[in-house]
């Protein structure tokens, strides 16, 4: 890997850990399901997935789990496994989603966010062994859909302004 | 946005509204609190008796209010305090789901007895 | 997944219609058993109160008016405070003024009959003039600090009970304390309340004394027992129109150098009586069965068959013995039937 490009990864990393810090300051629906955020860091994956590749965009989203469990609830704790679980099946789908052209970088978006939710019920199911939040799921995916439209709004806005630097670089 | 992501999006909303309106019109009226460590039950006390009780869970003590038919975590050790931030439930679909504790808060109906004597 | 603006059209109608057809059932499917209620606190018992099938108005009118008959009777068998305006308990065990006797509230005076009467019934085992040593025996119970000493027992002192013409009491310094019977009788002037004003579908649980009504969907209210060892429901019985009580149980013991005390104390022996863990009684009558559990807490089991079957009244017990065996009279299988 060429040395700018890790610099754009690192830069990139360090962008998705603070936007992921700052929301985990502000609960935003926690009163009608709990947990629910937007999940700003993933602009960063989105974006990262757009920009340069399926593989950065995992090892984003992945280390930047990794940092958060670090900074907040510790590694390989249950949010951790949580939160992991989300960040795959989302970014594996988004990938698949991607390669089959039917979808804007919204519709990405979206499906990255229902799956989002999705894995990290899954996990949760599992880590518990218990299926009470399933209840939670059609919430959680009614409220993938405006959160999936952020993210993927602000993903081709960054998209199209980081293409604009990039040619007066 | 193209229009496959409109009728991705439509699909969402009729799966989840379907699902959300199933959920909330058949479920049953519950009247006890039902506390699970895991997949093992640890805490099954009435509803309608207004209590507080302590549990064990995964991080450290859990510390669950009943009231007025309403459950709430009061006080957890975790590190974003979701559960205890919910705030009350009533509904047997709801719960209140502390992960890092490994602890679910559910209502559930004993339709077996009315009331106990003790 | 192809759609055109056709098929976004027909899926967006689709949508409204599921939605509409959930939010009709869902709204149709409220349409069940009303159910109310409320929780009270008195006579240092959580005292919970369902009522099935009326107007919320009417419910609303039946806590008030219950939860003002509980209270108006908590104050009457109160033994340690007084209130104002009404001679109650701690009146008249502690009345030093010179007069020969006291007028009582009309409804203290029928539940100290009732107590009198139970007195004999029981020949002399359910004793509603011993408040001085429940007392010594609920500090130590209290403080969790040993027993009440054999000298310490003996200086209770209680002058007889003496009631007089027009609800009148014999200023005697007696030694009243109605714990054993106060929460079975309130809740049977409740229940007779419910019933005067056509409320038929309720429950009441006053601290071990179930009474219901009639069920609220033609069934029948299941009651579950504890087991006084550890909590667990050890039998369920189907019942309506009936009051059931227990005495003893889980958590009503007190335990000292490993052994369990009871919290009904035998007037003969001044100590907790041991017969038994615990004891049920089925009848119609609250006041009745309240009455009943104490005084077979307080003889042997053999006794207690004895004492029920020479009653030959419609009553039904459970007893839950020291060794864990369950004895039950004939009758009981009748609710347990599913």
């Amino acid at each position: 890997m060429e040395l700018r490009k890790i610099t754009k990864l690192a830069m990139l990393l360090a962008v998705s850990v603070v936007l992921s810090l700052i929301e985990s300051f502000i609960p935003f629906f926690s009163g009608v399901v709990p947990g629910l955020k937007i999940g700003l860091a993933n602009i960063v994956v989105v974006f990262s997935l757009y920009y340069f590749s399926f593989k950065d965009a995992l090892l984003i989203s992945v280390l930047r789990v990794f940092i958060m469990g670090l900074l907040m609830t510790g590694v390989f704790s249950v949010t951790f496994y949580f939160s992991l679980g989300g960040a795959l099946l989302s970014i594996i789908s988004m990938a698949i989603i991607k390669k089959t052209h039917l979808l804007s970088i919204i519709g990405v978006s979206i499906v990255g966010s229902v799956c989002h939710s999705l894995g990290q019920v899954i996990v949760a199911i599992l880590i518990l062994r218990q299926t009470a939040m399933i209840y939670y799921l059609p919430w959680l995916l009614l409220f993938s859909i405006p959160t999936g439209i952020v993210v993927g709004f602000f993903s081709q806005l960054l998209l199209k302004y980081y293409k604009n630097i990039e040619i007066s670089f | 946005m193209n229009k496959n992501d409109i009728g991705m999006i439509l699909l969402i909303c009729i799966i989840s509204l379907i699902a959300i309106s199933y959920i909330s019109s058949n479920h049953e009226e519950g009247n006890v609190v039902e506390v699970y460590y895991e997949d093992k039950q640890i805490l099954n006390v009435p509803l309608d008796l207004d209590n507080t009780y302590q549990v064990d869970g995964y991080l450290g003590p859990i510390e669950i209010e009943v009231k007025d038919s309403k459950v709430r975590v009061v006080q957890e050790n975790s590190p974003k305090h979701i559960c205890s931030n919910q705030g009350w439930i009533s509904e047997s679909y709801e719960s209140i789901i502390c992960l890092p504790n490994k602890v679910i808060v559910n209502i559930g109906s004993d339709s077996s007895l009315d009331t106990i004597v003790n | 997944m192809k759609l055109d603006k056709k098929n976004s059209i027909i899926m967006t109608m689709i949508c409204i219609i599921v939605i509409l057809i959930f939010v009709f059932l869902y709204f149709n499917s409220k349409n069940e058993i009303k159910t109310y209620q409320k929780n009270l606190f008195y006579m240092d018992t959580i005292i919970q109160i369902k009522l099935y099938n009326i107007s919320s108005n009417e419910a609303n009118t039946a806590f008030e008016e219950i939860e003002q008959i509980y209270s108006e009777y908590h104050q009457l068998t109160d033994r340690f405070n007084s209130y104002s305006e009404i001679n109650n308990i701690y009146y008249i065990n502690n009345n030093s003024d010179n007069i020969k006797t006291i007028k009582l509230d009309e409804r203290l005076y029928e539940m100290i009959t009732y107590g009198l009467n139970w007195y004999e019934k029981s020949n002399g085992l359910l004793d509603i003039n011993m408040g001085c040593i429940i007392s010594k025996w609920k500090e130590h119970f209290n403080d969790a600090d040993g027993i009440p000493s054999e000298q310490d027992l003996k200086s209770c002192v209680s002058n007889d009970i003496i009631l007089g013409e027009d609800f009148t009491i014999v200023n005697n310094h007696p030694d009243i304390d109605l714990g054993a019977i106060a929460k079975g009788y309130t809740t049977q002037i409740v229940s007779e309340y419910l019933e005067s004003i056509e409320i038929t579908d309720y429950l009441i649980n006053a601290g071990g004394n179930v009474v219901v009504g009639d069920h609220y969907s033609n069934g029948e209210y299941k009651i579950g027992i504890e087991n006084p060892n550890d909590k667990s429901i050890y039998k369920i019985l189907n019942v309506t129109n009936k009051a059931v009580v227990t005495s003893g149980g889980y958590e009503r013991f007190y335990e000292y150098n490993g052994h369990k005390y009871s919290h009904i104390i035998d007037p003969n022996t001044k100590y907790p009586a041991e017969y038994m863990k615990s004891v049920t009684v089925i009848c119609d009558d609250s006041a009745f069965a309240d009455a009943l559990t104490t005084t077979l807490f307080l003889m042997s089991i053999e006794e207690g068959q004895e004492f029920v079957k020479d009653m030959d009244m419609d009553i039904d017990v459970i007893w839950y013995s020291n060794d864990d065996e369950v004895y039950t009279t004939s009758g009981v299988e009748n609710y347990e039937q599913e």
